[in-house]
């Protein structure tokens, strides 16, 4: 267990060098991360800036603020921002790029340069998206169903096509060079069986990103051709198929939200052991359930397309193997909670994440049910339950456990520690602020209240107006956290090497981490999660 | 496996001090590109998924566009990829053993080969372009109907046939104008002697990338083809 | 994965019968055998790229 001595002077990858230069030049992982940080962080406010412009309009029942042609282009583009630009690469370009080296114990990820190469992507993706918003954006929704987007949409589809073509090559390289990094650049004695459990969930994301962004790209392609030359391979008037299009487009789309989530449940295991002081309950069961996830999700897509008009034989079977689905999502809170079970628990900041997480995520999952089973789903696609319910995965779920992963290592990223009172205020917000978002959209789908009209009945106005409140309320539990850790890069307590006693190479290095992360390669002779061996620190006190 | 970053400066120039010794950078780089050959099947699988729906529903139509393209000049162009693939197989092969100038040769050749296959694709894409077959507002199939009275044709089907023959072929082309292109910089680098029998990675990674390449027009060539070649009754 | 370098003849042989089979997988698209000719255009196609993956691929 080599550990170095902390000095106030160490020199370490935020020191090391300085200049611009060297930050858009870099190949070391942890910069690239904090590269990533930046920039999704950028786009995560352009989308929320959409989505707050949504629940204005939606406050009262008539179209007031915008025009209908208006509204469509705020929520198709609220989508393509949020899962391109700031979901997909939230937890793995950002705390994947910055923890898996330090997690295994490597000097950097396989391959540096491809991993700017993968940040100049995202880039290059983004400006191509902002320009296409300044421009006039694209209002077919975030899904480009055809034959609309090919043929009779008159906004800029083509443009934001390529934009989310080029995005996914930066998304396919992140899950190359993590695939890569996983299977060959672990110190000796990191074996399988001891990998912590934020890499198998990340090991899996990659495999994800690897095999299906590549269809989501060709999709665009033919998306972008059809439109720009009119071949009709889309196209029922010529011959062509919009279901081939539905077909193609959510066997991406549908892991793709494994891809958001896996992250976030690797994030959730490594919380949830640390402030129970506890080994995780059942290792291998939460390890292989991100496998067994990542391998399920691909079989699942048709369930998007239930009254599209495919077979009934055909929608029995996805039905089926979407409710399998949740065998191993369950399996993997089932464990959490077992962990919990007799733990001495702290309520931390990050822990508070985590317990959000685990509520919202469930009732996100199980909605999910609701919708894989056909006959509900007849009655209730399209409609907001369906936005309620992937709002639950995706923001309850996905960003509640990026959040909790950056406070929870953000004393290794920064070197400082955020304020602990705001951070538990901040994630008391967020946690209100989105249900009272999101849960009357559960309500509002059951009644009927369909999806992407910019107008509504008046019955439905106080429900409407609650989910708009919440979102204000939302947005402040988000810009909270934005102004405490930039705040804290100042004057927050200088962080040590591991503040929470927690398990984790990341935690035997420097906070901020040496460039090269380690002094010497460790070597690992223990098994992951020994909570046993690991004292308490003070500082976290437990509260019960 | 060495601990300190120090004692690696020892090892090979080529060696980045990321990686502990020659083997394990090795490895990782060989699996980067198999793992980099599966996202393209998946790329390319798309169309064939495509290709396939296609082909079983408007079956007529491809099989009057599969005859109407040139199966001499496609079956050449298998041959002189497949030249191509045993030239990269022999210029991996002599960068092991250190053969400098064979190396150069070889891979000089692998781009002879590639620029004739492109140069052969052009002849077939330009015949098509003079045929009017190439999807757009001058799209036109008369003389297939006319020469092939047997087999009903809907014209808007047709064009769904030649829009996956060139965005299949166009696909696969932009893989090889790549190739050349990567090809063209490694002769370069052999020529200067940087390839050595302990590192000559991105010989052998350029090497599984272009039979990759290879493979895949090895099933372009009967998918597109071959659909429907025996005697009309 | 460790390197070992193959015989120039064994890639040759490789080569030739990959030729043969271009060559094979053309003519046999000229006789009638039904739904069987894209079976076989297939099955040699495969073969083919079994070919080039074992041994160009050093997979084998």
């Amino acid at each position: 267990m080599a550990t170095a001595a902390i000095t106030a002077d160490r020199t370490n990858y935020l020191n090391q060098e300085y200049g611009i230069k060297s930050w858009l030049l870099t190949t070391d992982h942890k910069r690239i991360a904090l590269l990533y940080l930046l920039s999704i962080t950028f786009f995560f406010f352009i989308g929320g800036f959409f989505a707050l412009l949504i629940r204005l309009e939606l406050l009262t029942p008539a179209g007031d603020l915008v025009q209908s042609d208006t509204y469509n282009k705020l929520f198709t583009m609220h989508g393509q921002v949020m899962v391109f630009f700031f979901l997909i690469p939230s937890i793995p370009a950002v705390l994947g790029n910055f923890l898996v080296p330090l997690m295994i114990g490597a000097r950097d990820l396989a391959f540096p340069r491809i991993n700017l190469l993968s940040w100049y992507l995202y880039i290059i993706a983004g400006v191509m998206m902002l320009h296409c918003i300044l421009t006039g954006g694209v209002d077919t929704g975030w899904t480009f169903y055809t034959p609309f987007s090919t043929a009779f949409s008159n906004t800029k589809v083509i443009e934001a096509g390529l934009a989310i073509f080029v995005a996914g090559f930066s998304s396919i390289l992140t899950g190359l060079n993590f695939v890569v990094t996983i299977h060959r650049m672990r110190a000796p004695g990191m074996t399988w069986s001891r990998l912590p459990l934020f890499i198998w969930a990340h090991y899996a994301t990659s495999i994800i990103q690897l095999l299906g962004t590549p269809v989501l790209a060709v999709t665009l392609v033919l998306v972008v051709l059809e439109r720009a030359l009119h071949l009709g391979i889309f196209d029922p008037t010529r011959g062509g198929d919009p279901l081939l299009f539905q077909h193609l487009f959510w066997f991406y789309s549908h892991p793709a939200v494994y891809i958001m989530i896996l992250p976030s449940m690797g994030v959730v295991s490594e919380i949830v052991p640390c402030f129970c002081r506890k080994r995780i309950f059942g290792y291998k069961f939460v390890a292989m359930s991100s496998i067994g996830i990542a391998v399920f999700g691909f079989l699942v897509w048709a369930h998007h397309m239930f009254v599209a008009g495919i077979s009934l034989y055909s929608a029995l079977i996805f039905s089926i193997l979407s409710y399998m689905v949740a065998v191993p999502s369950a399996i993997k809170v089932f464990n959490w909670t077992a962990t919990m079970y007799k733990g001495s628990i702290s309520f931390a900041t990050p822990m508070l994440y985590a317990f959000g997480f685990i509520g919202l995520f469930t009732m996100g999952g199980l909605t999910g049910l609701f919708l894989a089973a056909l006959g509900i789903d007849v009655h209730v696609t399209d409609t907001y339950f369906v936005i309620a319910h992937f709002h639950y995965i995706m923001v309850g779920g996905a960003v509640m456990g990026y959040l909790g992963g950056m406070h929870f290592w953000w004393p290794k990223i920064s070197g400082r520690m955020y304020p602990e009172f705001w951070g538990k205020l901040a994630a008391m917000i967020v946690f209100i602020g989105f249900n009272l978002t999101f849960f009357p959209q559960f309500v509002l789908g059951y009644l009927g209240m369909p999806r992407r009209y910019w107008q509504y009945p008046p019955e439905f106005q106080v429900l409407n107006v609650l989910s708009t409140a919440g979102s204000t309320i939302l947005a402040v539990g988000y810009i909270l956290p934005m102004v405490y850790f930039l705040w804290s890069m100042r004057y927050g307590k200088i962080a040590e090497e591991n503040p929470w006693g927690a398990s984790g190479l990341e935690w035997m290095t420097s906070s901020p981490p040496p460039t090269f992360n380690f002094d010497h390669t460790p070597e690992v002779t223990w098994e992951a999660y020994n909570y046993e061996n690991i004292p308490a620190p003070e500082e976290v006190a437990v509260e019960r | 496996m060495s601990d300190s970053p120090i004692a690696v400066e020892e090892h090979n120039p080529a060696l980045r001090h990321h990686f502990a010794d020659m083997e394990q950078q090795r490895q990782a780089s060989s699996l980067g590109m198999w793992v980099f050959l599966a996202t393209e099947v998946m790329f390319f699988g798309g169309m064939f998924c495509a290709y396939l729906i296609y082909r079983y529903w408007y079956y007529n139509e491809f099989a009057a566009g599969s005859r109407s393209l040139d199966i001499w000049l496609g079956t050449i162009n298998t041959a002189v990829l497949i030249c191509s693939s045993l030239t990269v197989a022999l210029g991996v092969r002599a960068a092991q053993m250190g053969k400098r100038k064979l190396l150069v040769i070889l891979l000089l050749l692998t781009i002879v080969f590639g620029l004739a296959f492109l140069g052969i694709k052009g002849v077939e894409w330009y015949t098509k372009f003079q045929e009017h077959h190439i999807p757009g507002s001058s799209f036109n199939v008369d003389d297939l109907i006319k020469e092939y009275p047997q087999i009903r044709i809907d014209p808007s089907h047709q064009q769904i046939f030649f829009s996956l023959y060139f965005a299949m072929t166009g696909l696969h082309a932009l893989h090889m104008i790549i190739g050349v292109g990567i090809f063209a910089v490694l002769t370069f680098y052999a020529w200067k002697s940087l390839y050595t029998p302990e590192y000559h990675t991105p010989i052998e990674l350029a090497g599984l990338y272009w039979h990759f390449v290879d493979i895949i027009w090895i099933y372009l060539f009967p998918l597109l083809y071959l659909i429907d070649r025996k005697p009309l009754k | 994965m460790s390197e070992h370098i193959v015989s120039s003849k064994l890639y040759l042989g490789i080569w030739i019968t990959l030729l043969c089979l271009t060559v094979i997988t053309a003519g046999v698209a000229f006789i009638d055998l039904g739904r069987l000719n894209t079976v076989v255009a297939l099955v040699i196609a495969t073969f083919k790229a079994l070919l080039v993956v074992l041994f160009f691929m050093h997979v084998k």
